[in-house]
């Protein structure tokens, strides 16, 4: 299991992450989002050994990461923007990385080698940048890591390979029990593969649970209630957020969603539909109750 | 956590794939070490050098390719720390950063090193001859590749220090260039506000280099060629020392910098603000020591200094603070503070520095040194009794100058003008002190000489101090000479001054080295041959000197004599070792042996292209009985003639000492001629030689009787010299020509004429400048060493002369020419030549 023990991590003045806490369980696929600048990067440099916390530590089975050689053996780390060399190429960075992880799989290699339409001979550098995430990947796949860290992976990359890799992480989990993190933006994607949702602001965790309990754990009502419905009718719901139109009040409600409709249904609605989120409005709404002010964004 | 500093299976990775990322590098770098070879071979034989200094050059250009690769090699090879994506990269590779660090520097070494060697070592096989080339490629080599590995280290901690490439260049410069720079103008002022303070402490040492690794090179070649052991030493250890420290404080620095520096300009905080306040420290030096020079009194010195230090500091602080911090922000406020800080500072110590802070009147306790160097290492004092004298000396000194001056200084103090004069001052005599020289119509005159001490402590601190003495300036400042002489002369005569004057004689080792393979004897008499030197040019005059072949069993013997009458000699002239010498001074018109120990490998050095075989001389004086004796047993020196003393054997003719006059006589044969031709006067061609010779014997006398003449004097002098040179002409002519006609003198008229003036020259002076009536008597109480010889001859003919000279009566000399037969001698001399005018002298 992988520990995030009230991680802080400061730059300069700034406090990019704020004292963080919480668990990724092994063999999970570990969904990091947050708005920009929330920190989700600087966790992800924190848990590979990039950077040195200023305070607490992330722990792999009780072991910190930091200049940890043993477990940096055992995890890949693919940054936003992967570095190449002017002359690197995927046949001589596989020169290297065979040298140094130690579950480097020749096999997987070929096989990897063969399903991207990649040259291993030539320069990255001029590759596109799709192209050069799934060279990134390629090698990384290879050392068959017990953990993947990927800091928007999905970026550039065509729908198609966007599935490849999506299946390819998941036979990965599945094979290898290897824990896959993947920081992103693209929630659509996210919410495919990953079983495990963070949700970062701010440098802190405002949300730390299974997707599905936590796409489970809101829900969109659309409900019309009769005239006599006063105005604190919902008062006893955790209403996330409450829209009105005449009647028809559209509700993000927190909660069990059978508890949520009986009591609902309780009101003697005209209309009631109660409707799961998807990850991105999961997302908008936690983002909302931490005070991320969408709205003011969006004008 | 990995149980290892460095993880081998990881560093090889590291080395293998840093080591390829150098390629192009290395290819770019081996074709330019490549082409220098044959370049500079191609050179050198256009302009027919030969293949040595073909090899020196090529080795000194190679250092310098050296040090630009290793500059662009680390800063390649460290290039990850400073980009974001790379740093990502590296960090999240499985390997520690000491393994990183390590990797990668010796990847970077061995793109920088390898090249290197093998290119010198090619050249060194296609064009070095002799072994000293050889010596010196390997000294090269053994400095570039500790410079390389130092600059790597050095420029490896820079980029560890730094967040960008750009800083990680500027910084390197700054630093190696700040240092140096630093160095060079607090030294030059130093020796320049004080009185003793020289630049020999920077030289001698490697502290011009000490955070300049990039001139370790150099530092290197400056060692070698200055021949000094203690310099070379002191800059292999002080490389050695730095590359460990650079090593230490990088490797420590790898494991704390944090990795998000990488594009944020500095990863330590405090070094922008060190280059700034460096910067704008010498930079505010240089200037404020440039301008203050114009003044020449100590407080308007002190004002100009600060003003353009503070002008010129700021603004050099400014635009380095402006490069670093891409503007005026950026901890401008704390740099400001750091930047005061050091201003003031620097301006305290000037301040301090012009009124001395005790380190011009300095002078070591003689029980807290180990030993002292004198006159640039060349003797070394160990026993406490000289050490004490050299401190004496010091003190003295520093007295002199302290009671002649007043706080504060200012720049340029000591270069007060001198004058052309003679001093003839023990000290100048002897090599305690170096005189200086100037030619003046082909003539040595000495007015000054400096006084070096390298005191070491006995916890081996050394302590540098030069002294320039000018007698005709610091004498009209009473200084006290007297002194000084009776202090010097007493280490002059101490067994460790003999010893190391006489090293072929004492030293052992000194002899092995020298590989002496004969020994020869020359013989001056009086002055004749020193003039001969100079009048005819014939450095190679010994080369008809009597030689013989040095056996074990003959040099042993000779070695305990010598040593026995030199540590015996209670007024020892030391040898001379340069043009003008003690024994010039000392030894004129008393007699004396030089004996020379040619030597066959060690002693060739090589100068100018050229070989010179360096001879060790040893003075014979005429109290070495006992060397003496042993030269006569062996055949060396013969006594021709009881009255005449020692002489060189010419097989041929027992009785020849004239030859060194034949040069005289063929030089005023040339002039007679010329005068003729140019009818320009029968009587200049005499006068020209009598010139010269008056010159000479004014400089014999006043040296054998330790005193001077004022101008004044010099002048009165000149004239009745003169005309006992119109005296003696007029002579030779009525006895040797028809009227109207020139005759031109033999060498025979020329010994004479030599010894008359030289007599005329030794009575004059002493009874007409130094009320010194008795004159004769006061040559006579010299030690009976000195005057053996000439004071055992019979008082004949010379007595007659010399008497009659000292009476200024010009007819007696007449007289005396008169008496002698024009076969024998046209003058009042014999035949011989080179010895009537020591007679001339002692009597």
């Amino acid at each position: 299991m992988l520990a995030i023990k009230n991680v802080t991590k400061k730059f300069g003045a700034k406090i990019a992450l704020n004292n963080l806490s919480f668990n990724i369980p092994t063999g999970s696929v570990f969904g990091l989002i947050g708005s920009n600048g929330s920190g989700k990067s600087t966790l992800l440099r924190i848990i590979s050994g990039v950077y040195e916390p200023d305070g607490g530590s992330a722990e792999i089975d009780g072991e910190s990461t930091y200049e940890n050689v043993r477990l940096k053996g055992e995890s890949f780390f693919i940054s936003d923007f992967p570095y190449f060399y002017n002359n690197s190429t995927v046949e001589n960075l596989a020169v290297l990385y065979r040298q140094l992880y130690p579950n480097w799989s020749e096999i997987k290699f070929q096989q990897l080698c063969s399903m991207f339409p990649i040259g291993v001979k030539d320069r990255i550098i001029n590759m596109s940048k799709g192209m050069q995430r799934q060279a990134a990947l390629m090698l990384a796949l290879s050392t068959c890591p017990k953990y993947l860290l990927l800091d928007e992976i999905f970026d550039g990359l065509d729908p198609v390979v966007r599935q490849l890799i999506k299946k390819l992480l998941i036979e990965m989990v599945v094979e290898n029990q290897t824990t896959v993190i993947i920081a992103s933006h693209n929630l659509r994607e996210l919410e495919d593969v990953c079983d495990h949702v963070g949700l970062i602001h701010c440098g802190g965790i405002i949300l730390e649970k299974e997707l599905d309990a936590a796409k489970l754990g809101i829900h969109r009502v659309q409900i019309v209630l009769g005239d006599e419905v006063g105005e604190g009718v919902f008062s006893d719901f955790n209403i996330v957020k409450s829209q009105r139109q005449g009647k028809l009040y559209e509700l993000t409600i927190k909660g069990d969603a059978d508890e949520i409709t009986e009591r609902l249904n309780a009101l003697n609605p005209q209309f009631m539909e109660l409707l799961p989120l998807t990850l991105e409005e999961v997302f908008i709404s936690e983002m909302e109750v931490a005070g991320y002010d969408i709205n003011n964004i969006l004008k | 956590m990995t149980s290892t500093i460095f993880s081998s299976k990881e560093l090889k990775a590291f080395y293998k794939w840093a080591l390829g990322r150098n390629k192009s590098i290395v290819v770019v770098y081996s074709i330019i070490l490549g082409l220098i070879g044959p370049v500079f071979n191609m050179y050198a034989v256009s302009v027919g050098s030969d293949g040595d200094s073909f090899g020196a050059v090529t080795i000194g250009v190679f250092v310098a390719v050296v040090a630009l690769f290793t500059l662009i090699s680390a800063v390649k090879t460290f290039s990850f720390l400073h980009n974001k994506r790379s740093v990502d990269m590296y960090g999240a590779m499985p390997a520690n950063r000491p393994t990183m660090f390590m990797s990668h520097l010796l990847a970077g070494l061995t793109t920088v090193i390898v090249p290197y060697l093998v290119a010198t070592f090619l050249v060194m096989g296609i064009s070095m001859h002799s072994a000293e080339s050889i010596s010196y490629s390997l000294y090269m080599v053994l400095f570039t590749v500790l410079m390389a590995i130092a600059s790597y280290l050095f420029t490896a901690l820079m980029a560890y220090c730094c967040g960008t490439v750009v800083d990680t260049i500027i910084a390197t410069f700054a630093v190696n260039i700040i240092w140096s720079s630093a160095v060079l103008i607090y030294f030059g002022f130093v020796s320049d506000l004080m009185p003793g303070m020289s630049m020999d402490s920077v030289i001698e040492s490697p502290i011009l280099s000490v955070f300049s690794p990039y001139t370790f090179g150099y530092m290197g070649l400056a060692a070698y060629f200055e021949n000094s052991k203690a310099l070379l030493f002191s800059c292999i250890i002080w490389d050695i020392l730095f590359i460990a420290v650079a090593f230490l404080a990088t490797f420590l620095l790898c494991k704390k910098r944090k990795a998000e520096s990488s594009q944020n300009g500095f990863a330590v905080k405090w070094l922008p603000m060190a280059l700034e306040a460096g910067a704008s420290l010498i930079a505010g030096a240089l200037f404020g020591y440039i301008f203050a020079s114009t003044s020449s009194s100590g407080w308007g010195n002190m004002f100009v200094y600060v003003f353009w230090y503070l002008v010129m500091s700021a603004v050099a602080f400014i635009i380095l603070h402006i490069v670093f911090a891409r503007g005026l922000k950026g901890g401008f406020a704390k740099s400001v503070i750091v930047y005061g800080a050091v201003s003031l500072a620097a301006i305290l110590l000037t301040f301090g520095l012009c009124y001395g802070m005790g380190i011009d009147t300095y002078v070591p306790s003689a029980s807290s040194l180990s030993s002292v160097e004198v006159d640039y290492g060349k003797y070394v004092f160990k026993e406490k009794e000289n050490i004490e004298t050299i401190t004496q000396i010091h003190q003295l000194i520093v007295d002199n100058i302290r009671n002649d001056n007043e706080y504060p200084y200012y720049f340029g103090y000591d270069d007060s003008e001198y004058e052309y004069g003679i001093v003839y001052e023990e000290a100048a005599r002897t090599d305690v002190a170096s005189p200086y020289s100037y030619s003046k119509n082909s003539y040595p005159y000495v007015d000054g000489f400096d006084f070096e001490f390298k005191y070491r402590s006995k916890l081996g601190i050394i302590t540098n101090r030069n002294y320039y003495i000018y007698y005709s300036r610091d004498v009209k400042k009473g200084y006290d000479f007297e002194t000084l002489n009776e202090l010097c002369k007493k280490l002059v005569n101490s067994d460790e001054y003999k010893k190391a004057d006489n090293a072929i004689v004492f030293d052992e080792k000194e002899r092995k080295d020298a590989k002496i393979s004969s020994v020869s004897v020359d013989s001056y008499s009086f002055d004749g041959s020193v003039i001969d030197d100079y009048i005819s040019g014939s450095y190679n005059r010994e080369s008809e000197s009597y030689t013989i072949e040095a056996t074990d069993a003959f040099l042993n013997g000779l070695y305990a004599v010598l040593q026995k009458d030199i540590l015996a000699d209670k007024n020892y002239v030391p040898n001379a070792r340069y043009g003008i010498s003690g024994k010039y001074y000392d030894c004129i018109g008393k007699g004396y042996w030089e004996l020379n120990f040619n030597g066959t490998s060690s002693n060739w050095y090589y100068s100018d292209d050229v070989y010179v075989n360096v001879i060790d001389s040893v003075l014979v004086k005429e109290s070495y009985t006992n060397t003496r004796k042993y030269l006569e047993d062996n055949g060396l020196l013969f006594k021709s003639d009881e009255n005449f003393g020692y002489g060189y054997i010419n097989p041929d003719d027992p009785y020849d000492s004239s030859y060194d006059f034949d040069d005289y006589a063929i030089a005023m044969n040339y002039y007679g001629e010329y005068c003729k031709y140019m009818e320009t006067g029968e009587f200049q061609y005499f006068k020209s030689i009598a010139d010269t010779e008056r010159e000479n014997s004014l400089l014999g006398v006043c040296a054998y009787h330790e005193k001077d003449i004022t101008e004044e004097q010099e002048e009165q002098f000149t004239e009745a010299y003169d005309k006992e040179v119109l005296r003696l002409h007029n002579v030779l002519q009525k006895e040797n020509a028809a009227e109207g006609d020139v005759y031109l003198p033999d060498s025979n008229d020329v010994a004479s004429m030599v010894a008359q003036l030289m007599k005329f020259t030794f009575e004059y002076v002493p009874t007409h400048f130094w009320n010194d009536s008795d004159s004769d008597t006061d040559t006579n109480s010299k030690p009976a060493s000195d005057t053996d010889v000439t004071s055992s001859k019979p008082a004949s003919d010379s007595d007659k002369a010399d008497t009659d000279t000292a009476s200024g009566n010009d007819k007696s000399g007449t007289d005396s020419v008169n008496n002698n037969s024009k076969s024998e001698s046209k003058l009042d001399t014999d035949t011989t030549g080179s010895k009537p005018a020591a007679q001339g002298v002692a009597v």
